[in-house]
């Protein structure tokens, strides 16, 4: 069974019109992967910015009835949280554009050497990022399903005891 | 000329979709067909919620400030557009998946170009979206500074 499909696979080859094509992904993969990757080194830089921006901010603005070292502590705590959530999003962004240059990288030297085996390595770095893309949309429809519920829930509730 | 000289794919006979290759491909063809549908859905739900809106919004902000309700506009339009061209990019990408998918079943060389020109268009509309977004992050990041 699985010489059959292993032999059957062997009749899709990479044709010069297959190359041209993947050449051209590879090559805008790259540029997207860079685009990304720019994207990565904005948000850990506004996570410096933002965070120490937003302690000050909030230091000064605040009318805490606590001690003023409570509030010094409290406001670079709330500057840090936001920092570490910016840091977070530039984390997660960043392995999706990791993948997609080693796609591209892997496809164009497959291309440039004719390696068998780089063009396995370039389509495995697809399918990481297809999987991890797709596990992090699997995760944030979930997460607004779950959202939706609750407030929904939460407006059934207020509206009921009207 | 080169098909009188030589029969295609001689040089690049090296390279074809082998087992490993052609179940890493299936396995990403699974995933991106997850993707493209549910960014069809998404995509899809925004561009129509921002259609729906536009006129309402541009109500509103005619009524509030007058002089803003064009560079509203223009920045709606702008939005439509943006979601649009991912929802174009969504539904190309579900061509790639299905079609590559079944040129790998039914092993039809043709079909399997036409599939991967497809992830090769997606790639590319990609690519303009993301130079907009780039500079919206940029304007974002330097108004909030």
């Amino acid at each position: 069974m699985d010489e059959t499909n292993q032999s059957s696979l062997f009749e899709l080859t990479l044709d010069h019109e297959s190359i041209d094509h993947l050449t051209e992904t590879a090559r805008w993969g790259k540029f997207l992967a860079i685009v990304g990757f720019v994207g990565c080194g904005i948000i850990v830089i506004a996570a410096f910015f933002i965070g120490s921006l937003l302690s000050a901010s909030l230091l000064a603005n605040s009318n805490m009835p606590v001690e003023p070292p409570v509030a010094k502590a409290i406001s670079t705590l709330g500057g840090v949280f936001i920092g570490a959530v910016y840091f977070v999003f530039a984390a997660i962004y960043f392995f999706p554009c990791l993948f997609l240059y080693n796609f591209s990288v892997r496809m164009k030297a497959a291309i440039n050497t004719n390696d068998q085996v780089k063009l396995n390595q370039s389509l495995k770095a697809q399918k990481f990022l297809f999987r991890y893309v797709g596990i992090l949309t699997l995760i944030g429809v979930v997460l607004g399903v779950i959202e939706m519920v609750i407030f929904g829930g939460i407006a059934m509730l207020a509206l009921l005891h009207r | 000329m080169d098909n009188t000289t030589a029969p295609p794919n001689t040089e690049l006979l090296e390279m074809h979709l082998d087992y490993d290759g052609g179940n890493t491909l299936q396995e990403a063809l699974r995933w991106s067909k997850f993707l493209s549908i549910v960014g069809i859905a998404g995509m899809g739900f925004l561009l129509l919620a921002i259609l729906i809106s536009t006129p309402f919004v541009l109500l509103g902000y005619g009524q509030l400030t007058p002089d803003s309700e064009g560079i509203v506009g223009v920045l709606l339009i702008a939005l439509a557009l943006y979601f649009g061209a991912l929802v174009a990019a969504a539904i190309v990408l579900l061509r790639f998946s299905r079609v590559t998918k079944r040129a790998m079943d039914y092993q039809d060389q043709l079909m399997f170009n036409n599939g991967l020109k497809s992830l090769k268009v997606t790639f590319m509309i990609l690519g303009f979206t993301s130079c907009f977004s780039l500079a919206a992050l940029i304007f974002t990041l330097i108004y909030q500074l």
